[in-house]
């Protein structure tokens, strides 16, 4: 049974400017124990999906929408508020880009790594430190006992990442969103973490889902990708094959646009063309279909829908046109 | 530390005797003297006595010099009006009066202020953020005395609740001080929701949320923190205002304070109670100004206290 | 708010309140209607005219609102058109911002309306009575409407304290003067100390905050230093200070002003005796000096004109501390380091980058300022202080009104409506300094 499963998730925003669609149709399936990777330029939907998981999206001016949000069986939408407010950090935890802004500047780390214990899990103060310490220690911080007084802006920007994983992990959640935790981080830092990741999920058996707009940091992290664009799912596979065989168009430009060190000097980098979307004035077929180099004429009339290739409900391609030349009827 | 506390209470002294200083020469500046509205009859020699008993034939400079040294030895000099007090005397029977009518009009200030500016963040463009606000601009388009003016019709004559006037026992105490926070509740609250609002759309308070913390407790232990700085920062000329605000209570609700004392003074050229006065509001007001760049340290500790000073 | 209904044929959107056309006027009608129905109601022997006139406005008011709000259903836009990203640049787009913000429009509607009302009157004034700031000018009881209702000066001791009529909308005072034609020309003077104040504040604020924030260093240091000094003057006791001296000078000034001017033509003539027996008679054979000193000061210095200066003083440290905080972060941004780059000069930096980036927090600060000052000078006004007879300004006519009133001479109406004025006033200019403060500030999430 999956871990967690979305079905059909639609995120609307009535704002000045229009409906902005944010999150339109987007099913995921995520089994226990598995790092999910989902991966879109900004605007694609992809932290306004996690955040509706957990509830996070206030509902004026958001209008959300679902088949279903199964966690763990349960669906998410049939709890109360406070329900779900246990569960996250709680069993649903989440770790932010900026850990400078995302953490309390004006509390002690002590303070902030101990309150999900405390609300959740009931400890007293003296249990939580402990736990905390042990939790510090596993990061990879060095002597926690005498930093645990600090404050954040006490800590370099790795560090606090550090941290940040620390109190995401404190109650041993089952899963792990990830918010584009690297994103601000040098590159060396951004390793580091990313080996610290992989670590906690072997040690832990967390799933994680892992959302970023790297497709270089996905590749050696995530067991399988969605890829998304303008609020819906486009692709849906397996690392490899995604990598080996992109199906949908815009796959295979991410993937083409990203420099390469055995590049030519001289050659042009290859871009997408166009600009991303509009997410108050979606065209009325594909939402790609403008920038597309494949694009025929259905394209333009007809909204294509996620489906399965090969028979394989892990291999899925929303597009009228296959890059492998075939054409969907 | 406390190298910072040092370098501040020297520059509050030295602000207060600049402050003195100026209120001396600009007191002596005006033509005239304090025994001009007096009985015109006065012979030249009675005049001419009295003027040597408050030193007034000396040169100006020898009587700063004078005033300054007594200031100094805690002798504030004599009154010019009521002739058997000295201005000690004076000041130290209304100060208390004053300064308990200050705090309490400030705390009522912050407290109303913080909670109808918190509430109104928290909901947001509804009837509570739109009434509530609503009320706050009330608070600054008024002047203090209608505001208070108001206040007595309702709260003496309507409900019966409150003594007119006076200064005896704790009823006395509440409405003047209400009457007097109330334009300063209205600008804390519009301080502090902005100020919240600001700290809302934070990173770290998406992550409190995310950790599955109740409302309650993200507003007042991660959030309020953030939003109280504004507040704070107001807090100095917040103090200065209130002082001068009390002017017009103590007149309204004849309250034995230090601010019809001053008036009086004023008018009368009493000369040292003016300066004694004075130099007593501005202790006060630098004081509290030094007692605010302090809190700055305790409240966000991103602050070294080398920048606040 | 845009939620797309699907009609047959083409999409339509319900646009918002804001985005009809002559919502602008219909709000400002609105509001209007009941102000004046507010003002109607203690006018005990208005005519019933006077009510139908009120209900037929208000019955437009609402016909043209009925008939705007079918207006509201518009095509929506097609979307795929790719709309014409035009620069605007940050005024255009922060006014375009604030046209949006209804409350702000209609605040800025009310003040406007306010200002012609008090200019006109004082026009209207000078017109019919043309010598009227010679306060010896004697005021002939004249009886034409624009007289009775616009004179401020016109006395009438028999009409004195009469509450709202039809023939004195605001009611009269204690010299039978109209309530309405003095409110608004006490409007004229609280503009006028407001506008002088808040220019001197800002004159000197923003002068010293620029060149303190632009130099840096041990100049800065020592400017700020001093700004921190004069922050612990309780100002508000100078001021009182000074405006007590200036009232004493002109109060000795009056007294001896004759007396003097006899002295002196004695003097004159030669006649020293009768010269020195004036002064004898007088009691000012030892303090002659002193008082023509303040005669002097008297006829060269007006006591409003120190007021004016005495409030700017006041205001103009935060306005330093501001602008010498946005010069500071101006400084470090890299088109100041651009602009030097390609060889452009002092002078040149100050004004075509840093000024125009200033003036959002300093026009900001402006209108929060003018409200302060206006309370400040109707502060004064309660002590005593402040404008003199003649004149007025809505704080004295509210101050002078309130110590009229007692338990036996419940004459409200010599408070409520100077105070209405001002309440409207600083009302507004709050709403429009939010209303800036909302439209400028790039950091808006919206």
């Amino acid at each position: 049974m999956a871990l967690l499963e979305v079905q059909n998730l639609k995120t609307h925003f009535h704002t000045q400017d229009g409906l902005v669609r944010a999150v339109d149709g987007v099913s995921l399936n995520v089994e226990a124990g598995k790092t999910v990777g989902i991966v879109g330029e900004s605007g694609s939907g992809k932290s306004v999906t996690n955040m509706t998981i957990l509830g996070l999206v206030p509902t004026p001016p958001g209008i959300i929408d679902a088949d279903a949000i199964l966690f763990e069986g349960q669906d998410l939408r049939s709890l109360s508020k406070e329900q779900l407010r246990k569960l996250r950090g709680n069993r649903i935890a989440m770790v932010f880009q900026d850990p400078m802004t995302s953490l309390n500047p004006f509390l002690t780390i002590e303070d902030q790594l101990t309150e999900p214990l405390l609300i959740h899990k009931g400890q007293n103060m003296d249990q939580a430190r402990q736990r905390v310490l042990q939790l510090l220690k596993e990061v990879g911080i060095p002597d926690p006992q005498s930093r645990l007084k600090d404050y954040p802006h006490q800590f370099s920007g790795g560090m606090r990442q550090r941290v940040m994983m620390a109190m995401a992990l404190v109650c041993e959640p089952s899963l792990l969103i990830c918010d584009e935790p690297t994103t601000a981080l040098d590159v060396t830092i951004q390793a580091q973490i990313l080996e610290l990741l992989k670590r906690i999920q072997k040690e832990h058996g967390t799933t994680i889902i892992f959302i970023t707009h790297d497709l270089g940091v996905a590749a050696g992290f995530c067991d399988e990708i969605y890829v998304m664009y303008a609020g819906r799912i486009v692709e849906h596979a397996q690392t490899d094959e995604l990598f080996k065989t992109p199906l949908h168009p815009y796959t295979a430009s991410l993937l083409k646009s990203v420099p390469r060190l055995d590049q030519e000097a001289s050659e042009a980098f290859v871009t997408i063309q166009g600009s991303p979307p509009d997410l108050t004035a979606l065209p009325a077929g594909c939402s790609f279909q403008p920038r597309c180099d494949h694009a025929i004429s259905r394209c333009e009339t007809e909204r294509p829908t996620l489906e399965e290739r090969e028979g394989n409900h892990s291999r899925q391609c929303s597009c009228f046109v296959d890059l492998r030349g075939e054409v969907k009827s | 530390m406390f190298k910072f506390i040092v370098f501040r209470l020297f520059w509050v002294v030295v602000t207060v005797w600049a402050v003195s200083t100026i209120t001396f020469f600009m007191v002596r500046a005006a033509p005239g003297d304090p025994f001009m509205n007096e009985v015109r009859n006065l012979k030249e020699e009675v005049q001419a006595a009295r003027k040597r008993e408050y030193n007034l034939d000396l040169p100006l400079i020898q009587q700063y010099g004078l005033w300054l040294k007594g200031m100094v030895q805690g002798d504030f000099g004599p009154s010019m009006k009521s002739r058997d007090k000295t201005v000690a005397q004076i000041i130290g029977q209304a100060f208390p009066v004053s300064i308990s009518l200050g705090v309490i009009a400030m705390f009522f200030a912050v407290m109303i202020g913080m909670t109808t500016g918190v509430i109104s963040a928290l909901r947001q463009n509804t009837f509570w953020d739109y009434g509530l606000m609503g009320f706050a601009v009330l608070g600054i388009s008024i002047p203090n005395f209608i505001l208070a003016t108001i206040l007595i019709i309702v709260g003496v004559f309507l409900l019966g609740w409150f003594p007119l006037s006076g200064w005896e026992t704790p009823y006395h105490v509440l409405l003047p001080a209400f009457a007097l926070s109330l334009p300063f509740a209205a600008r804390i609250s519009r301080l502090s929701r902005v100020g919240m609002l600001e700290i809302l759309s934070e990173d770290f308070v998406r992550t409190a949320y995310a950790k599955g913390l109740k409302e309650k407790h993200v507003v007042i232990k991660h959030a309020l923190k953030g939003a109280i700085l504004p507040v704070v920062s107001y807090l100095g000329p917040a103090f200065a205002l209130i002082l001068t605000g009390s002017l017009v209570i103590e007149k309204i609700f004849d309250i034995p304070g230090l601010g019809k004392i001053f008036v009086l003074a004023a008018i009368n050229r009493d000369y040292y109670v003016v300066l004694g006065t004075v130099v007593v509001f501005s202790s006060l007001l630098c004081f509290f100004n030094f007692l605010v760049d302090l809190s700055y340290a305790f409240l966000d500790p991103r602050v070294k206290l080398e920048e606040a000073a | 708010m845009n939620i797309p209904i699907q009609t047959d044929d083409v999409p339509m959107r319900k646009r918002p309140w804001g985005e009809v056309p002559f919502a602008f006027l219909v709000n400002l009608s609105w509001f209007m209607s009941f102000i004046v129905g507010i003002i109607l109601i203690p006018i005990h022997d208005l005519p019933i005219t006077a009510w139908i006139a009120w209900g037929l406005w208000f019955a437009i008011n609402l016909s043209v609102t009925l008939f705007l709000q079918t207006k509201r259903m518009v095509p929506l836009e097609a979307p795929v058109s790719k709309k014409e990203i035009q620069g605007t640049s940050l005024f255009k787009d922060a006014i375009n911002r604030l046209k949006q913000n209804q409350l702000a429009t209609l605040s800025a509607g009310v003040l406007i309306l306010m200002m012609i009302c008090c200019f006109g009157q004082s026009i209207i004034a000078k017109a019919i009575h043309p010598d009227i700031d010679d306060p010896k000018s004697i005021v002939a009881l004249e009886n034409s409407f624009l007289s009775i209702h616009f004179d401020h000066t016109r006395l009438n001791k028999e009409e004195s304290f009469s509450p709202p009529s039809t023939r004195h909308w605001f009611g009269t005072d204690f010299a039978g003067r109209d309530i309405f034609a003095r409110t608004l020309y006490g409007g004229t003077i609280s503009f006028l100390v407001a506008l002088v104040a808040t220019i001197v504040s800002l004159i000197i604020g923003v002068s010293w905050g620029a060149i303190s924030g632009y130099t840096g260093g041990k100049t800065d240091h020592y400017m700020m230093r001093f700004v921190d000094v004069l922050y612990g003057l309780p100002f508000m006791f100078l001021i009182i200070l000074i405006m007590t001296l200036v009232n004493g000078v002109h109060t000795t000034a009056s007294q001896n002003r004759d007396i003097v001017t006899q002295y002196e033509d004695f003097l004159a003539e030669g006649k020293t005796e009768e010269a020195d027996k004036v002064l004898q008679e007088n009691e000012l054979t030892t303090n002659l000096g002193t008082v023509k000193a303040a005669i002097w000061l008297d006829n060269n210095i007006s006591p409003v004109f120190v007021m004016f200066i005495a409030i700017g003083l006041v205001s103009w440290l935060t306005m330093a501390r501001i602008t010498r905080g946005q010069v500071l972060s101006l400084k470090q941004r890299e088109f100041i380091t651009a602009a030097k780059t390609i060889g452009a000069g002092n002078m040149r930096i100050i004004f075509l980058h840093i000024v125009p980036n200033l003036l959002g927090p300093v026009i900001i600060y402006t209108t929060l300022t003018i409200p302060t000052v206006m309370l400040t000078e109707s502060f004064l006004s309660f002590l005593g202080l402040g404008i003199s007879e003649p004149q007025c300004s809505w704080g004295s006519l509210a101050s002078a009104g309130w110590k009229e009133i007692n338990v036996i001479k419940p004459y409200w109406w010599l408070v409520a409506y100077p105070t209405l004025a001002m309440f409207l006033t600083l009302f507004s200019l709050n709403f429009i300094g939010d209303g800036l403060r909302d439209a400028l500030d790039p950091k808006m999430k919206r």
